[in-house]
C-alpha cells in the first residue's frame, strides 16, 4: 500500500488532504507539533478507510532535527507532502522583525530542510512525489501579506529548481497554490463569499492533481485566471491600489 | 488556544441574526479554557434550527468536533463527537448497511443539534425520536466535569438533556443506535386526497407504513381544506430493485450541485407565486398505482439538493411555524389553523403534516407527542407575530404546543403553559454546576434562572 507523509498534519488542508489519499488506500504518517493532539483524527481516519496511521512529532523551526526525524520514519514514504505555514499578524509588519523572522522561518527555511532531505532520499530510491504548498500569495507582492507572498514565491522557486533536478530521477514535484481558504489560518480574515474555497476542496484538488502527475495546481482552478490578471496589471497602477 | 472572529449569527430562517463572535474548538485541551471564561456562552452545530434557538453572541460552533471515535457493525453502535452532521454519518454507514434511526427532513444537521431538539422523521408513528435511539451521551456540564448519562445513569441529565436545547450542558459524544437496511432505496407510494377528513383517514390507512409524511396545500379553502400528497415508504429489498440499481445496492447520496448563491428579492415568493406553486404542485400528482423504488436521498431530503435554500425567502428571512396537536383535537385545530391561513393568505409551498405515535419521554421540552404535526413556512412580514399570537391561541386552546427548534415569536407564557416541566433545566443546571450557557431563545423564554 503506497505511504503518504504529511508535515504539518494540524493545518486544516493538511487534514483534508490526509481524507482524500486515505480514501485512495495510502496509509498515512502525520507529523506536527503537538501530535498527540491528533489521536482523535488518527482514529476517524483508520475507522473510515482501514488504513494505517502513524503519529510523529515534528517541528519546523527545530532544523537540526529533521534528518533524524526523517531516519526514524518506519518505512520511507512513497509521497510527502509539505504542509505546515505561518501566515503571521499582518499589524506587525515592518514593527517586529521577529514576526516576519517566523515567517520566513517556517514557510522558507523549515520548508527547504525538510525537502533538501526528502529529495536526497527520493533521488538515491529513484521514485516518489513531492507535494510543496505554496500560494497565490508568492504570485505578487501585496501590501496585506508581503512577506508570507516573499517566503512562498521563493519557495516555489526552489519547488521549481527542485522538479528540474529530480525529473532525471523519476521523482516528480507538485507546486500546490492555494488561493483564499477558510481554514485556521485565515480565520478572521474578510474575504469575497463567492472566491472561499474550503478545505474539502483542496484535498480532492491535490489528490487530483497528484494522481495526474501536474506540476503546478491552483486550487480552487480559477485562481490561475485571477492570479494572471492581478500579474498582468503594470507597477505604476498595482502600486496605488488597495488590495490587501 | 481558540480564538474567537467575529460573526453575524444566524439560524436557517435568518432570522433573528446578532452580531458576535464564535470559535471552533479541535482539540480536548481547548474546551477547559472556553467553559473557564466568566461569560455566558452559546453552543451551536450547523445552523439548522429556525428562529433564535442556540443563538448567543459569544458561540461556540462544532463544525470542527466531528470525529467517528467507534463503531460496531455487529452491536449496530457508532458513538461520535457531537459535531458530525447526519450527512457525514449517511456517507459513513450507509455503504457499511445501516441507516440512521431517525433523521429530520435534512441531513444537514449536526448529532449534537439533533439531540438537542430531540428531533423526528417520518417514522415517529411507529419507531419514535431520536432520543430512543441515543445508549448515552458524554455531556461537558462545565469546565471540569463530563458526564456520562444514559436512560440507566444521571438520568435526569440524560432525559433533560434530550431536546433540552443544549442548556443542559455541551453535549461532547454520543452513542447512537442504527438501523440495519438492506438497500438504500425505498419502496414509495403516494396518495393524494382532496380535503382534510380524507388525509386523516388516509394517515390511518397506511400507518403500518414505517415512514409517512404529507405535504399539505395550506392554502387551499372551502371543500379542498386540507387536500394534499400523503407519501409512504419503506426501506427496499435486494429483489425489489431494478439490475442496475442492483449493482450499487447500498448507493449513498451525492452532494448537492445546485445552490441560490445570494438573497433573492423579498419580494419572489409572495401570496401568488405560492398559490400558483401549489396548484401546480397539487395538480401535477397523481396517486401511485403501484410502489416506485427511489433512493433514499429524494425520499427523506428533497430539499438538501439546493444548498441555501433559505435565501429565497430574501434576507429578512423566514420562520417556521411547527405545533402539535392531540390526536383528539386533531381534526378540529387544523381545521382551524388552515381556516386561519388560507383566510390570511399566509402559507408557504413547505407546509408538512405528519402524524405523531405515542412518547413516553419525561424530557421537560421535549416535542414530540400522540398526535399530529404541522410545520408551516411564513416570509417575515409586519403581521408575522399577530399571526403567530393567532395560531398560538388555536394551538393552546386545543392542548398542543409549539417545537422550540422552529420558534422565534412565542411570548413566555404561552410556553411555560406548553411546557409545564421547563424549570427542571434549572434544577439540572443547579444539580449538576453547568456552566453558564445561555441562547436567545432561553432569554425570551425566560428559561434560565
Amino acid at each position: 500500500m503506497p505511504h503518504l507523509l504529511i508535515l504539518g498534519a494540524a493545518s486544516d488542508i493538511a487534514q483534508a488532504t490526509a481524507y482524500s489519499f486515505a480514501k485512495h488506500g495510502f496509509h498515512l504518517t502525520l507529523a506536527a507539533r503537538n501530535v498527540d493532539r491528533l489521536e482523535t483524527l488518527k482514529n476517524d481516519l483508520v475507522i473510515k478507510h482501514s488504513i494505517q496511521v502513524e503519529l510523529k512529532e515534528f517541528d519546523a523551526c527545530d532544523f537540526a532535527s529533521h534528518l533524524s526525524f526523517y531516519q526514524s520514519l518506519i518505512s520511507p514514504p512513497d509521497v510527502a507532502m509539505v504542509c505546515f505555514g505561518y501566515l503571521g499578524d499582518a499589524n506587525k509588519f515592518g514593527k517586529d522583525f521577529e514576526e516576519a523572522h517566523k515567517i520566513i522561518d517556517v514557510n522558507l527555511t523549515g520548508a527547504v530542510s525538510i525537502c533538501d532531505i526528502l529529495a536526497n532520499d527520493f533521488e538515491e530510491r529513484q521514485s516518489g512525489t513531492i507535494i510543496g504548498i505554496s500560494s497565490v500569495a508568492g504570485d505578487r507582492g501585496r501590501k496585506g501579506n508581503y512577506t508570507y507572498g516573499a517566503a512562498k514565491a521563493a519557495y516555489r522557486t526552489y519547488l521549481s529548481g527542485l522538479r528540474q533536478r529530480l525529473f532525471s530521477a523519476n521523482v516528480h514535484v507538485l507546486d500546490v497554490r492555494p488561493g483564499f481558504i477558510a481554514t485556521q489560518m485565515t480565520a478572521g480574515l474578510q474575504a469575497p463569499q463567492l472566491l472561499v474555497a474550503y478545505p474539502d476542496r483542496v484535498g480532492e484538488d491535490i489528490y487530483k492533481a497528484f494522481a495526474r502527475n501536474r506540476n503546478v495546481c491552483y486550487t480552487p482552478w480559477f485562481w490561475f485566471w485571477i492570479m494572471q490578471i492581478i500579474k498582468f496589471i503594470p507597477e505604476p497602477i498595482f502600486k496605488r491600489m488597495n488590495i490587501r | 488556544m481558540s480564538q474567537w472572529h467575529p460573526q453575524t449569527l444566524r439560524n436557517w430562517g435568518n432570522f433573528p441574526t446578532i452580531d458576535g463572535e464564535s470559535t471552533l474548538p479541535r482539540y480536548e485541551d481547548e474546551w477547559a479554557p472556553l467553559l473557564s471564561e466568566n461569560t455566558s456562552i452559546g453552543i451551536q452545530g450547523q445552523h439548522r434550527s429556525y428562529g433564535d434557538a442556540g443563538l448567543w453572541t459569544k458561540s461556540i460552533h462544532t463544525h470542527q468536533w466531528n470525529k467517528i471515535l467507534s463503531f460496531s457493525p455487529t452491536e449496530s453502535l457508532i458513538t461520535c463527537q457531537s459535531g458530525i452532521t447526519f450527512d457525514e454519518l449517511l456517507q459513513f454507514l450507509v455503504p457499511r448497511g445501516f441507516f440512521l434511526p431517525v433523521t429530520p427532513g435534512t441531513k444537514f444537521v449536526s448529532l449534537g443539534g439533533a439531540i438537542a431538539a430531540n428531533v423526528h422523521g417520518k417514522n415517529h408513528h411507529k419507531e419514535g425520536s431520536l432520543a430512543q435511539f441515543i445508549q448515552s451521551i458524554d455531556v461537558r456540564v462545565n469546565a471540569t466535569t463530563t458526564l456520562t448519562c444514559s436512560p440507566d445513569n444521571y438520568q435526569d441529565l440524560f432525559w433533560s438533556t434530550c431536546g433540552g436545547m443544549g442548556l443542559t450542558g455541551i453535549i461532547d459524544q454520543a452513542t447512537l443506535k442504527l438501523k440495519p437496511i438492506p438497500t438504500s432505496f425505498i419502496r414509495q407510494v403516494q396518495h393524494k386526497t382532496t380535503n382534510l377528513d380524507e388525509t386523516l383517514e388516509a394517515f390511518d390507512r397506511y400507518q403500518d407504513w414505517t415512514y409517512s409524511v404529507a405535504w399539505i396545500d395550506c392554502l387551499a379553502r372551502g371543500d379542498q381544506l386540507g387536500r394534499s400528497l400523503l407519501m409512504c415508504g419503506e426501506h427496499a429489498q435486494v429483489e425489489e430493485l431494478s439490475e442496475r440499481c442492483k449493482s450499487n445496492a447500498l448507493k449513498t447520496h451525492a452532494t448537492p450541485k445546485l445552490s441560490i448563491p445570494c438573497f433573492a428579492p423579498k419580494a419572489l415568493l409572495n401570496g401568488t407565486t405560492m398559490k400558483l406553486f401549489n396548484q401546480f404542485y397539487y395538480h401535477s400528482q397523481q396517486s401511485s398505482k403501484t410502489p416506485r423504488i427511489v433512493h433514499y436521498e429524494p425520499f427523506f431530503y428533497p430539499l438538501d439538493k439546493i444548498k441555501h435554500w433559505n435565501r429565497l425567502y430574501g434576507r429578512p428571512g423566514f420562520i417556521q411555524y411547527q405545533c402539535l396537536l392531540p390526536l383528539s383535537q386533531g381534526k378540529a385545530a387544523l381545521t382551524s389553523i388552515l381556516q386561519t391561513t388560507a383566510k390570511l393568505q399566509q402559507g408557504s409551498f413547505l407546509a408538512v403534516l405528519k402524524r405523531f405515535g405515542k412518547e413516553e419521554l419525561v424530557s421537560p421540552l421535549s416535542f414530540p407527542g400522540e398526535g399530529y404535526t404541522l410545520a408551516l413556512d411564513f416570509k417575515q412580514s409586519d403581521t408575522l407575530k399577530d399571526l403567530c399570537l393567532q395560531l398560538n391561541d388555536i394551538v393552546q386552546n386545543h392542548q398542543g404546543k409549539i417545537y422550540l427548534a422552529k420558534d422565534a415569536l412565542t411570548p413566555e407564557q404561552t410556553f411555560k403553559t406548553m411546557y409545564p416541566d421547563w424549570n427542571q433545566i434549572n434544577q439540572v443546571r443547579q444539580k449538576y454546576f453547568v456552566a453558564n450557557i445561555q441562547s436567545l431563545q432561553a432569554q425570551r423564554l425566560n428559561i434560565i434562572a
